[in-house]
């Protein structure tokens, strides 16, 4: 997902007066809180580590000052009777020492804070958000304005640029909307239809989640890619399909795909700073095969992921989420009956569809002074019921880190990644949680 | 520190590759100028229990869901000892009745009073079924006469709340009904 910008302000940027104490979801919102479970939900972090120690109370502070700016961010999902609900919430006490494994379960519907958590740990700043509340790249635009504001409170002069909110300003009608509605025309012939994937299976250890970093120089990807004729994107994507493929137990007979999300507001210019990404997942099907090189397997998903990721394709797509959000049978029917309904949706029409995914959040720009506070930026996604390892990476100063996490100890598909990689002449830089 | 096996750098004071657990070596890394950003020991793995903390519920849903379990248990009893009219048309109407006016006063104690909304409005529903029954078994209001009150009293206590949180009951219910 591409980094976006927020300050180049629109003419017609309506400020918001008074936001509203409840809000509904957005149409892409509405499967998360109906697809938790008992002690999980989808969440994901963002984390920055500065150069010096955190400071809590600084932090504290300037999560405090920069919450009137970002009002969309502070609220907790509610059940309603028949849909879930945002509810807005003062209490700005989630700020806490990290002491345990990231992406933990964010309490929603019964709690008074918000459905999001911001951790310090020496010098790393994690920001975790339940997905309903915001995509990545939103919520981006949120942590990157939070950590410029806790280093302004620590004395360091800030250049005003576009890649940060101004907190002074009020938040804007355009960042609450649901451009998936907006976005949503009436088409014919939509389906989801899509051929179930094959499943990467690892023992899960119970309340464990293992995170592995692979550092990476940019120059390193790009002249590997080169080599490979592929973008930077592709030869990792494909990497990873072969990490899959080559540690496959036995042969296999379904297609290995990835889930690749894209941000759609570049494309539908949209400045929203809740949900607007969808996915496209690209693969192959070995049906199996034993001995597919590498090359080959680029040869197998070239174009699928420029056709996979068109923006007529996505455009669709948000069409099918937007058309069946706005289902009338849907909407009359209660929330208690619903839910297993859309629990099920989620596991057998969406995650099934994919082996894993590998969300790309781009570049991280931030004001010129922040770089020399800034170390490091991270992106971990949390767990989920069905796939045993995801991967997340970001781009920040020349080094692209990408993020396994898995709540099983397995390593087979990581350590076959950054084979795959380091036999490329690609320098890679491990570090883990463990 | 590196991996001889994995052929990448490991941080500075890695024992074991993270990938394939052989003997880190100490080697220069190919990545200069690295630090590592170091996780906290997590110790003991903790229930997910200790993460769960039951905050203030606002009280309404409960009492709506004992009076949904409470009717229905009414309902089952009057129809084995033979006195489903009395229990359709009196008693549960006047439980609704009771219960709407617990909820109208209690909103003004609670702060989240304007949650009540939702309340007044099953109630008024509930009442409109019984109602509705009524007339259609009797060809008239008939016997409704009591859940016609008992409904009235429901929408009267959401007029009145309304009239003193407008803002809040036209949110609850913005929320509610997904509006």
């Amino acid at each position: 997902m591409a980094d976006w910008k927020i300050n180049p302000i629109k003419e017609d940027c309506e400020e918001v007066s008074e936001v509203p104490q409840w809000f509904p979801l957005d149409v892409a919102a509405t499967i998360y809180p109906n697809a938790r479970r008992y002690g999980w939900c989808t969440v994901y972090r963002f984390a920055f580590i500065m150069k010096e120690e955190v400071d809590p109370v600084v932090l504290k502070q300037a999560l405090k000052d920069i919450a009137p700016r970002f009002p969309g961010f502070f609220v907790n999902v509610k059940s309603g009777l028949f849909w879930y609900y945002f509810e807005r919430t003062e209490d700005l006490d989630i700020v806490e020492p990290e002491d345990y494994y990231p992406c933990r379960y964010i309490q929603i519907c019964e709690s008074t804070k918000p459905a999001m958590r911001i951790l310090y740990y020496k010098n790393r700043i994690s920001i975790e958000t339940f997905h309903a509340i915001a995509d990545g790249g939103a919520a981006l635009v949120f942590n990157k304005t939070l950590v410029a504001r806790y280093l302004e409170l620590k004395g360091v002069k800030i250049t005003r640029t576009e890649d940060i909110a101004n907190i002074d300003e009020k938040p804007k009608k355009y960042e609450f909307e649901d451009s998936f509605r907006k976005n949503y025309k009436k088409m014919k012939g939509l389906t989801r239809k899509e051929e179930t994937a094959y499943c990467y299976k690892a023992p899960a250890v119970k309340n464990y989640y293992k995170v592995i970093h692979g550092l990476i120089p940019v120059e390193d990807l790009k002249a590997a890619a080169k080599a490979h004729s592929m973008t930077i994107t592709e030869f990792l994507m494909v990497a990873y399909l072969y990490a899959f493929y080559k540690t496959a137990p036995g042969k296999v007979y379904k297609p290995i795909k990835i889930s690749i999300p894209a941000s759609l507001r570049p494309r539908f210019d949209s400045k929203t700073l809740r949900n607007f990404s969808l996915y496209a997942n690209i693969g192959f099907n070995p049906k199996g095969r034993t001995d597919i090189t590498f090359d080959e397997i680029f040869e197998m998903v070239k174009g699928k992921m420029e056709q996979g990721l068109a923006t007529e394709e996505l455009h669709k797509m948000l069409c099918i989420n937007a058309r069946d959000a706005s289902n009338p049978i849907l909407r009359v029917v209660p929330n208690f009956l619903k839910k297993p309904v859309m629990q099920f949706i989620f596991d057998h029409a969406g995650e099934n569809k994919f082996t894993s995914a590998m969300t790309n959040l781009g570049i991280v720009k931030l004001p010129p002074e922040m770089y020399e506070h800034v170390e490091r930026v991270e992106c971990l996604l949390g767990s989920s019921p069905t796939k045993k390892l995801l991967c997340a990476m970001i781009t920040y100063n020349s080094m692209i880190n990408i993020s396994f996490t898995s709540d099983s100890e397995k390593t087979d598909v990581q350590r076959e990644f950054f084979r795959v990689l380091s036999e490329r002449g690609v320098r890679v830089r491990i570090e883990c949680n463990d | 520190m590196r991996c001889k096996e994995c052929r990448v750098d490991l941080g500075e004071n890695v024992k074991v590759c993270p990938l394939c657990g052989s003997a880190a070596t100490d080697e220069k890394p190919m990545i200069e100028n690295m630090k590592t950003a170091e996780y906290p020991e997590y110790g003991e793995l903790r229930p997910l229990k200790y993460y769960i903390q039951k905050n203030d519920v606002y009280f309404g849903k409960w009492m709506m869901v004992g009076i949904v379990a409470l009717s229905a248990v009414i309902l089952a009893v009057s129809e084995i000892f033979n006195f489903l009219d009395t229990a359709l048309y009196i008693v549960l109407p006047a439980i609704y009745a009771a219960a709407a006016i617990v909820y109208f006063l209690s909103s003004f104690k609670d702060k989240k009073h304007s949650r009540a909304a939702i309340y007044f409005i099953m109630l008024a529903l509930f009442d409109g079924v019984i109602t509705l029954v009524g007339y259609i078994t009797t060809k008239g209001i008939g016997q409704a006469y009591f859940a016609l009150g008992s409904g009235v009293v429901a929408l009267l206590s959401l007029m009145l709340l309304a009239t003193k949180y407008p803002r809040e009951i036209d949110d609850e219910l913005a929320g509610r009904l997904h509006r």
